[in-house]
């Protein structure tokens, strides 16, 4: 059970090179901007492929270069949150989360819909457009619909950094509720060293010279595997990079 | 408006509607290709469909002469083939053809810019739903691009419209057949009748001031 990752992708300024995997819980990705952390998650979903390697989820291969399988977005398990916001702007809440119920019967829609409206308190919402929702509400709503397809992963780049602090606190306890009753794992982007530190049950660090540790929080803040994974996670000035 | 003049206007409208529909299958769909794909000959594609809003329109006209005349390349090719006599040289339908490859370009540079300025996020975020290309395209990309959809067919309506370079090569000017409202200036004022000339230009200069209008308030309502 769990997402394994083994990729490698040449990208103009750095190569990725990463191999990692989890189960059902809350895995922090975090390293400076530009260590691959996104592209990571790009090419899980699809929208980007590596030169080579293997992605594959409870068991299922999504992508393999030795076999030329390489699974379209549409057809990968995912759930896809990123920054910014990808509502659909001429779609209700509710229209934006029925847009991935494509091919779930109708009788069925009704109560898929209902759940994560209620998991993500978008009550009363429902009926909006996303312009006319604040931004904590515009992430809610996302995960809403990036939960309703029952994906077995959900992916979450960077969900939090355009939000005020006080909103991006209210949604690190959303997305810790959502890990739990969903019982999905959960990939998390981030280059804020706080919110990894205390989100993540298990933290993966792209050290951006090539090398990945992954473990707990404690065991990579007692033992980091190399200075400069020491140098990340200790660093002040983490809080001030973009 | 005199008896003779309704004939003329509404021929022209009649084939400008007509154009325009076509405009609208062909227009979005070359405007959506070449927008969204990479693909060898997409300049080419790109050539051809703009070509005709800057060549001079009798230019577009002799080429079409030459490829749907009755001794055509596509008419000779047709007949060859499956035994089909294509002549529409010289009906509406002539002038429907004209008006339709005249009016395209504005159509295609139009709605390629709108479905350029859609945020491709929105389209991976369509993929990652389970989307398909063609969903994304109807659900998302065309509703989003949906004022330069609009302001496009707009302008290729009033192009159609006034049409005539192309539309004398290859429709004529038969009276009662083939005289749309902007031959019937020339011909008006080849008599000698410039009374009927000016109300026509007029009609023309009014409608057209309405529909660059009409076309520039669609591009700037806000929404959403």
């Amino acid at each position: 059970m769990g997402l394994c990752v083994d990729i490698r992708k040449q990208v103009a300024g750095f190569a990725l090179d990463v191999t990692w995997d989890i189960g059902a819980e809350l895995a922090v990705l975090f390293g400076y901007s530009g260590s691959g952390k996104s592209m990571t998650l790009q090419c899980l979903a699809g929208l980007s492929t590596p030169d080579s390697g293997r992605i594959d989820c409870d068991g299922e291969v999504l992508f393999d270069s030795a076999r030329r399988v390489n699974r379209a977005p549409q057809r990968r398990p995912f759930g896809y949150v990123t920054q910014g916001c990808t509502l659909f702007p001429h779609m209700t809440v509710q229209r934006n989360i029925a847009y991935a119920l494509k091919g779930v019967p109708a009788r069925d829609r009704v109560s898929r819909i209902a759940e994560v409206v209620d998991a993500l308190q978008l009550h009363g919402l429902e009926h909006r457009l996303p312009g006319q929702l604040a931004g904590g509400q515009k992430q809610r709503a996302q995960l809403a619909r990036a939960l309703v397809r029952e994906p077995r992963a959900l992916l979450l780049d960077e969900p939090f950094s355009a939000l005020d602090t006080p909103v991006r606190v209210e949604m690190r306890q959303v997305v810790r509720e959502v890990c739990e009753r969903f019982r999905l794992p959960v990939v998390l982007v981030t280059h804020d060293l706080y919110e990894a530190y205390t989100m993540a049950d298990r933290m993966i660090v792209y050290s951006g010279s090539g090398d990945v540790q992954v473990g707990s929080p404690c065991e990579l803040f007692k033992s980091p595997a190399t200075p400069e994974i020491e140098t990340l996670l200790t660093s002040e000035r983490l809080f001030m990079l973009e | 408006m005199s008896a003779e003049l309704i004939f003329p206007f509404r021929l022209s409208l009649q084939v400008a509607a007509v154009a325009t529909c076509m405009t609208a299958v062909v227009g979005i769909t070359v405007a959506y290709v070449l927008a969204r794909y990479e693909f060898r000959g997409k300049e080419l594609l790109d050539l051809i469909t703009t070509l005709p809003m800057v060549l001079p329109p009798v230019v577009t006209g002799y080429y079409l002469l030459v490829v749907l005349g009755r001794n055509g390349a596509l008419s000779g090719a047709l007949e060859r083939t499956i035994g089909v006599r294509l002549n529409i040289t010289f009906t509406w339908w002539a002038a429907v053809i004209a008006a339709f490859v005249v009016s395209l370009p504005l159509t295609v540079k139009t709605v390629r810019a709108a479905i350029e300025s859609v945020d491709p996020a929105l389209v991976s975020a369509s993929h990652t739903l389970g989307r398909s290309e063609f969903d994304t395209a109807i659900h998302v990309v065309l509703p989003l691009a949906r004022r330069g959809i609009i302001a496009g067919l707009i302008l290729s309506f009033a192009r159609a419209l006034g049409e005539f370079g192309a539309t004398i090569m290859i429709a004529g000017n038969i009276s009662g057949r083939t005289n749309t409202a902007p031959l019937e200036i020339y011909n008006a004022v080849v008599y000698g009748d410039w009374n009927t000339a000016f109300t026509i230009v007029l009609a023309f200069t009014l409608l057209s001031g309405a529909m660059i209008l009409a076309a520039n308030r669609v591009a700037k309502v806000r929404g959403w």
